[in-house]
């Protein structure tokens, strides 16, 4: 039997021997797994992502949005849904995005919320406090600040600081005209680095109180409500009762929800693009078939040497599957190398690219987390091999089983 | 059986051996009941106008193709009641192939074309690389191991592959109008070459040729017509 180290010699010989179409094959299949490693890669980093960023408020946390202009959202709606069974605490908050500045420096676009300081804390697990303390809820001249608005990335210097003013400007609409109004806040407190939630960017956002709010954009109806449940299993009657209540005037959302549905979405897109991925794969999987194949054509007078020689029918197939098989390795080898510089990358680019506004819906800035798993990698390159072992079977037996006097008479 | 009483002077026997090609009214017989002994260490010359079966017999005597009707013996083995890969193995082990159009494999350097019989074999490859530059000193391509077979002229080239044929030490070297692309003067290099190797290494040679030049330096000529055996001539008569 022939050594192992002798097989892949002369394959790689033989390989070397049509560089060109080696590579361009080889290229095929690069594309092929590489495809499959980033795409799986970055579907799955989102829903991970997602699932992080939903699960930080909790899974007991309803949120509620008026999405019908005749319904608004009022003390009266807080209490009204306070009595339904099951619901330990509502709390109602404002939302505006808002010029703020501080001395000579501003900042565009930021969110301002307004909510009940203490509740906040309630709402986001973890959030904590850098310096400073949290303004009593009645409080109309004090804010607490995000990670990010105190220490914006693209400032040398922080924007503002313990004890700072601050000046939150929005623009109120009043007798069809619409007015710039600009209040004064003291910071009293900085929060630590938090991320990205249902409620926004933590660490982007300006947190008053529902007071002061209120007063600034002279309105006396909520942006929206969080209902927290007793328990989980109270989430989907008071969900239930929300929707008796408000018909389709409101949206309703729990975070249960949100997660089944993200990753049944993102399942379904993983499944998606890695079939897109596997069928690219497989299309390269005939380029290694047909390089194949017109290599046993162009070799014949060889096998027929080889044959002559005394070389077995098993020892041909194996020769020859192995260019195959070599071919495919190589190509899975680098495609799923460069299917994690692609996934990497992809991570930075893609959330370059967004539908227009979306700082206004829920969610706000989205950074596009990566999962590299060592499992896809070494998945890939398994069905990679074994898509070159598929496509290079045929070829190969039909090398074996050339008949060796018409095989060396092939000009 | 019984004629074959004396068979260990023979180390290739053939028995009535037929080779018909194609079916019915188109079947065409190349060998018509060939027999045909030759002894072990015997240089032997098949000659013979084209279409006589020479190539024929020689591709049945190698075991790479099937008779029609007949039998090969070679060594007292009834070659084609082996199986396939048994088959395989006595050609690696106990033949040696020669072509007129050399069949070296082009990418692959003189070296490599002559190592290859011996990857069949379980020798270290230093062992292997050993006896390949062994083999193609003996042929005369000293100085020439690294070269490919497009590099070489085509004297050179038969040299390697005769190196190729003889590097497993087979009992039986067979060519196939080995000196046909050859001029006449590299023709008799390689005869003498053969003839060398005939006796130090007591190879038994059958060669097909139309080159009666060639033929007469051998020990016996078979003259074959229509695919039977019209004639021989003994030149030499080996003990």
């Amino acid at each position: 039997m022939v050594k192992l180290i002798d097989i892949l010699d002369f394959a790689w010989s033989g390989m070397r021997d049509r560089k060109l179409r080696t590579a361009l094959t080889i290229l095929g299949i690069v594309i092929g797994s590489s495809l499959i490693v980033a795409l799986i890669s970055s579907t799955q980093g989102l829903s991970t992502g997602i699932t992080e960023r939903v699960s930080r408020m909790g899974v007991t946390t309803i949120s509620v949005f008026s999405v019908n202009p005749t319904l608004r959202l009022t003390d009266e709606d807080v209490m009204r849904i306070e009595r339904v069974e099951g619901v330990k605490t509502v709390i109602p908050f404002y939302r505006v995005f808002a010029k703020v500045s501080c001395g000579e420096k501003t900042l565009d676009q930021i969110q301002v919320l307004g909510i009940d300081p203490e509740k906040l804390f309630e709402l986001l697990n973890g959030l904590e406090l850098e310096s400073g303390k949290t303004p009593s809820s009645l409080d109309q001249a004090r804010a607490i600040i995000g990670y990010t608005v105190a220490n914006p990335p693209d400032l040398d210097t922080k924007f503002a600081d313990l004890n700072h003013v601050i000046n939150i400007e929005v623009n109120v609409f009043r007798r069809g005209r619409i007015l710039k109004i600009t209040h004064p806040f003291l910071v009293s407190g900085v929060l630590k680095q938090y991320g990205a939630t249902m409620l926004g960017d933590i660490d982007n956002t300006v947190f008053i109180t529902p007071l002061a709010a209120k007063s600034m954009v002279k309105r006396t109806h909520y942006s929206g409500l969080f209902i927290i449940a007793e328990s989980l299993d109270d989430v989907d009657p008071i969900v239930k009762s929300l929707t008796d209540m408000y018909g389709r005037k409101v949206r309703v959302i729990s975070p249960s929800t949100i997660l089944q549905n993200v990753q049944q979405i993102l399942y379904q897109q993983t499944v998606f693009l890695g079939s897109i991925a596997a069928i690219s794969l497989i299309v390269a999987g005939v380029g290694i078939m047909n390089t194949a194949y017109v290599s046993v054509m162009e070799r014949t007078r060889e096998i027929g040497i080889l044959k002559a020689i005394g070389f077995k029918k098993r020892t041909i197939m194996i020769l020859f599957l192995s260019e195959s098989v070599l071919t495919g390795l190589i190509g899975g080898v680098i495609g799923v190398a460069f299917g994690c510089i692609l996934a990497l990358s992809m991570g930075n680019i893609l959330p370059r690219f967004r539908p227009p506004a979306p700082k206004r819906m829920v969610g706000g800035h989205v950074q596009l987390p990566v999962q590299i798993s060592p499992e896809l990698l070494i998945f890939t390159v398994l069905f990679t091999v074994a898509i070159a072992v598929l496509a290079g079977v045929y070829p190969a037996w039909k090398a074996s089983k050339l008949d060796p006097v018409a095989a060396l008479k092939h000009e | 059986m019984n004629n074959f009483s004396s068979a260990e002077d023979y180390i290739v026997k053939t028995l009535d051996l037929w080779k018909v090609y194609g079916r019915g009214r188109l079947a065409f017989s190349a060998l018509k009941g060939v027999n045909l002994k030759v002894k072990r260490g015997e240089m032997v010359a098949v000659v013979g106008p084209s279409g006589s079966g020479k190539s024929t017999l020689l591709n049945l005597l190698g075991a790479l193709d099937h008779p029609t009707k007949g039998k090969v013996f070679i060594d007292n083995i009834d070659i084609f009641r082996l199986g396939d890969n048994a088959l395989t193995e006595l050609r690696n082990r106990k033949i040696g192939f020669v072509f007129q159009s050399f069949n070296l494999i082009q990418r692959v350097s003189a070296l490599k074309n002559v190592e290859i019989p011996l990857m069949m074999r379980n020798i270290s490859r230093e062992k292997r690389r050993r006896l390949a530059v062994a083999m193609l000193k003996a042929v005369g391509l000293d100085g020439k191991f690294n070269h490919k077979p497009t590099e070489l002229s085509g004297g050179e080239q038969q040299r390697v592959a005769l190196a190729r044929a003889l590097v497993v030490r087979p009992s039986i070297l067979l060519g196939d109008e080995i000196t046909g692309n050859l001029d006449s003067k590299t023709s008799m290099e390689i005869m003498e070459l053969i003839r060398r190797f005939n006796k130090t290494l007591k190879t038994t040679v059958i060669l097909v040729t139309h080159n009666m030049q060639i033929a007469k330096q051998t020990d016996r000529i078979v003259y074959l017509r229509d695919g039977m055996v019209e004639r021989e001539e003994i030149l030499n008569r080996k003990v």
